[in-house]
């Protein structure tokens, strides 16, 4: 082992003081032949990322510009590469991808340069170069990073302008006492005094100290300015701070200091590293780079700022109105959505918006669901547009249709179920009083919430919104009826609009967390829409062959007239979903994930059902008054209590499903569904066998 | 299920004190000032940063009236004209309507006639309504003259009020009324048609708490 030691020491020396390393390492490991067949401009580019001295080894941000990489950049204009501070430019993120991927399929074609490209050899040199000694070295890394970033950073490590100018006696304030009026008249008017400040242009230059900034920042070792993404770690987890609540973490510097490094080098290398940046937000999405994070989120590539460019936003055109009346309506308690530079831009998106989406139109709520892209990305139009337009595109499908009653009757009709399902106690109250999804729900789901809530607290909701499914909004309607559930449960018709109508304040954080867990605990096909975007399905298109799939195509869900849905209290699951709850066995405490009831007679019962399934025959089962008859399988049923139950019948006798499961609501069972299209879905796959 | 929302009314009206409750909705072009409108009745407040309506919106307030409590429940709806597909679901009930334009804009004028036909089509034949010019504190912008305004409500057989929501003028006047021809001709009918009776008594046990019954054919 010793011996390894040394041996690596050595080796590592004598690496470094070779005059050419690059030469050193093709002639250790034989490949000179190799090396040689390169380029020139390749072993140059192999050479710099080779320079021993990390003081003049180029940053990877530099590396970028070298005449390697002119092929891949669009515009050289895009690139930031001044010495010190470069902004990171949202466009350069959001590279056309498609003409990235052309360009990339043109050089496989021309060899195999791709083969022996040293796309980690930048990365992995890094790390066994960094030399101790040189940790806390000479040049200062906090002055690589981009300037935002840097004042972002002093700002959270107790930075603050105002006060920085009052110490340089650039704000001067008067005392107190001599801001008294002078005279004042009984009308309530005075004249004189007030508060002062001094309004002529000051053209003196002040320098914000860093040291607090530096200094918090002082233990950090060198690489860590350097994460290493392609490595999968990206290491905030070792830092206690990522266990602390999310309020906490934003504001602390070290946190949000290693968070941005590792954004930021994500967000550089998107689209390839989309994964990464949908794992790390899953952790906590940076309020910094928020606005590109979602973009990433939303998988926003292409020209953004040509495709914007093209479309015309200046001539006049029917919604025009609609869009100028609503804007001075929305979300102005904001400084920048009410400035006239933010109406001007406010219009600008959304009739980008109306004009390139010809079979969509205009619906009043669009507005509000602008509005946080557009203060997310205030100087970067054509991004807020981008964003808009994917995101209508996945959680809004259809819904700015002409006519979208269908899409929006189909998305109130599950909402009701997810009700049912998740709390029946509060279903069956609102049920009772009249209070439907309808009266209350359509901004919610219509505007993603942002006509309900101020953006900060959008800001929270949406960071977690943007990385579910198209239902989890589905299942923060939930969230946010359980958390007002005692009032409401107090509350008749009245009072429960009343309190909608001037939304009470809600723990975001919360609804974030609550709506987690719904959605975890209910089968995806409960949630099923028949208007939601289809889902990019690749083994469908690859198994073309109707006869292979008959027993699956019988398993998955399949749409429901709205009219049906609306008069069923509980959803359906379909067969695929249970029997994969089936699969899943038993917990600790014994008992499956789910309690399938053939509510058939007890003769077709015998002749087949599923494996563990009980039978309460529909007819002989529930009293009049709605109630369980007493039985041995009843008792079954109600150790059940809290675990999803599926009922299961015929689906010639589906009025008998509905009513067994609507009395199971009744009784305040949660998770009851009934199975769509009945157990005859289970007869191709050969699922049902005999009951012991 | 009919005896558990006996019991709720029972409940719902000890609680409450009142003797009679009118659904009202507020209708009209986007950003006639209805939203304001109703703010100001139910919160004599006003501020011109209101948010625009996406679906409906609701107040309640109770006011006396020849010594009965009569709660109403009033139903602010989305102007956009799209949205007329999920508003006139809420029509359903209601035992009056505001129907508003703007003085300042020709075009929620012109749309008067529309919004009636709407009332006509999905309302029931009993339902009062008043017509009103809101925004009458911009005299210097206004385009559509009082006499205008009137001649329509005469021809549409409409009381007509000309409004301000910003200046508080007219505002409760046009609710007060609105009260008042709903409650005679509440009398009216009973005096007519007993069996009326039921049907007025039975649209505020039952219309009111049960809008799914109509609001889902849109």
């Amino acid at each position: 082992r010793c011996e390894n030691v040394k041996q690596l020491v050595s080796e590592v020396l004598r690496l470094s003081m070779a005059s050419d390393p690059l030469l050193y390492l093709a002639q250790t490991h034989d490949t000179v032949a190799k090396i040689d067949a390169l380029s020139d401009e390749m072993r140059t580019f192999l050479r710099l990322c080779l320079t021993v001295d990390s003081e003049d080894r180029p940053v990877p941000r530099n590396l970028l510009s070298h005449s390697l990489f002119r092929p891949f950049v669009i515009s050289a204009s895009l690139i930031p590469v001044p010495p010190h501070f470069p902004v990171i430019e949202p466009s350069l993120c959001l590279v056309d991808f498609a003409h990235y991927k052309a360009k990339l399929g043109a050089m496989e074609h021309e060899g195999d340069l791709l083969k022996d490209y040293p796309l980690t050899l930048d990365n992995d040199f890094l790390q066994e170069g960094e030399r101790p000694e040189l940790r806390g070295g000479k040049r200062d890394k906090l002055s690589e990073r981009p300037l935002r970033e840097v004042y972002h950073l002093w700002q959270l490590a107790g930075g603050n302008v105002e006060q920085e100018l009052k110490k340089q006696k650039l704000v001067r304030i008067k005392p107190a006492i001599l801001t008294l009026p002078s005279v004042m008249v009984v009308e309530g008017e005075f004249f004189g005094g007030g508060l002062h400040r001094r309004q002529l242009l000051e053209s003196k230059t002040i320098i914000l100290p860093l040291h607090n900034l530096r200094h918090r920042l002082a233990h950090i070792p060198p690489e860590k300015y350097y994460p290493l993404i392609t490595q999968g770690e990206c290491g905030t987890d070792e830092l206690e701070t990522s266990q602390l609540p999310l309020v906490i973490r934003e504001r602390d510097v070290e946190y949000q200091f290693h968070r941005l490094l590792i954004f930021e080098r994500l967000l550089q290398s998107y689209p390839f590293k989309a994964e990464s940046i949908l794992r790390e937000a899953r952790k906590d999405t940076l309020p910094f780079y928020r606005a590109l994070v979602w973009a990433s989120l939303l998988g926003v590539d292409g020209a953004v700022a040509h495709t914007y460019q093209q479309i015309d936003k200046e001539t006049p055109t029917p919604t025009d109105r609609q869009i100028e009346v609503d804007i001075p309506r929305c979300h102005q308690y904001d400084e920048l959505l009410s400035s006239p530079q933010g109406h001007v831009k406010f219009t600008r998106v959304l009739k980008a918006w109306v004009v390139s989406h010809p079979h969509l139109v205009y619906w009043q709520g669009l507005d509000s669901l602008c509005a946080p892209f557009l203060y997310l990305n205030f100087n970067n139009e054509a991004l807020a547009y981008a964003c808009l337009s994917k995101f209508i595109d996945k959680y809004l499908h259809k819904f700015f249709l002409r006519d979208n009653s269908a899409v929006i009757q189909e998305y109130l009709a599950k909402f009701s179920h997810m009700i049912a399902f998740h709390d029946p106690q509060l279903f069956n109250h609102l049920d009772n009083i009249g209070f439907i999804p309808e009266l209350y729900a359509i901004p919610w789901f219509l505007t993603m919430y942002t006509h309900v809530f101020p953006l900060q607290k959008i800001f929270l909701l949406w960071d977690t919104l943007l990385l579910g499914e198209a239902s989890l909004p589905l299942c923060i309607g939930v969230a946010l009826l359980q958390q007002l559930k005692d009032r409401l449960l107090q509350f008749g018709f009245n009072e429960c609009i009343l309190l909608f109508s001037d939304m009470p304040d809600i723990d975001m954080e919360r609804v974030v967390r609550e709506s987690v867990q719904v959605f975890c605990s209910t089968p995806p096909s409960v949630t099923y829409r028949q208007h939601e975007r289809p889902k990019p399905d690749p083994s469908k298109r690859s198994s073309p062959s109707p006869h292979l799939s008959q027993a699956s195509q019988d398993l998955v869900m399949d749409a429901v007239p709205v009219a049906e849905l609306k008069q069923e209290k509980c959803p359906r699951a379909c067969g695929a979903d249970l029997l994969e709850l089936l699969a899943h066995k038993k917990s600790r405490s014994g008992r499956a994930k789910v309690l399938v009831v053939d509510i058939r007679p007890s003769d077709e019962f015998a002749h087949g059902t599923l494996a563990d399934a009980i039978n309460l025959p529909a007819e002989s089962s529930i009293t009049h008054e709605g109630l369980l008859v007493p039985g041995p399988q009843s008792d079954v049923l109600n150790s059940y209590r809290g675990k999803i139950i599926c009922v299961m019948g015929s689906r010639h006798n589906w009025e008998h499903v509905i009513k067994f499961a609507e009395s199971l609501v009744a009784q305040e069972f949660p998770r009851v569904c009934t199975l769509h299209q009945g157990v005859e879905v289970f007869r191709a796959s050969g699922a049902l066998v005999v009951p012991s | 299920m009919a005896v558990s929302q006996d019991n709720r009314w029972q409940k719902d009206a000890a609680d409450q004190n009142f003797d009679y409750m009118f659904k009202l909705l507020i209708i009209g072009n986007s950003s006639v000032g209805k939203t304001s409108f109703l703010f100001r009745y139910a919160d004599d407040s006003f501020t011109s940063a209101f948010v625009s309506t996406v679906g409906i919106d609701f107040k309640v307030k109770t006011v006396f009236r020849n010594d009965k409590r009569v709660k109403l429940q009033i139903w602010d709806t989305a102007g956009q004209e799209r949205y007329r597909t999920i508003t006139t679901a809420y029509y359903r009930g209601a035992m009056g309507f505001i129907l508003m334009y703007d003085i300042t804009n020709e075009e929620s004028f012109n749309s008067v006639q529309d919004w009636c036909t709407q009332i006509k089509t999905y309302s029931w034949d009993n339902a009062q309504v008043i017509l009103v010019g809101n925004k009458c504190d911009m005299e210097d912008e206004r385009v559509i003259s009082y006499e205008r305004g009137k001649q329509l409500a005469d021809q549409l057989g409409l009381e007509f009020y000309e409004t301000s929501a910003k200046e508080n003028i007219n505002v409760k006047a046009v609710f007060e009324r609105l009260v008042d021809i709903i409650c005679d001709k509440m009398s009216e009918s009973l005096d007519t048609d007993p069996n009326l009776v039921n049907a007025s008594k039975s649209t505020r046990l039952t219309d009111n708490p049960q809008p799914q019954n109509g609001s889902c054919q849109c």
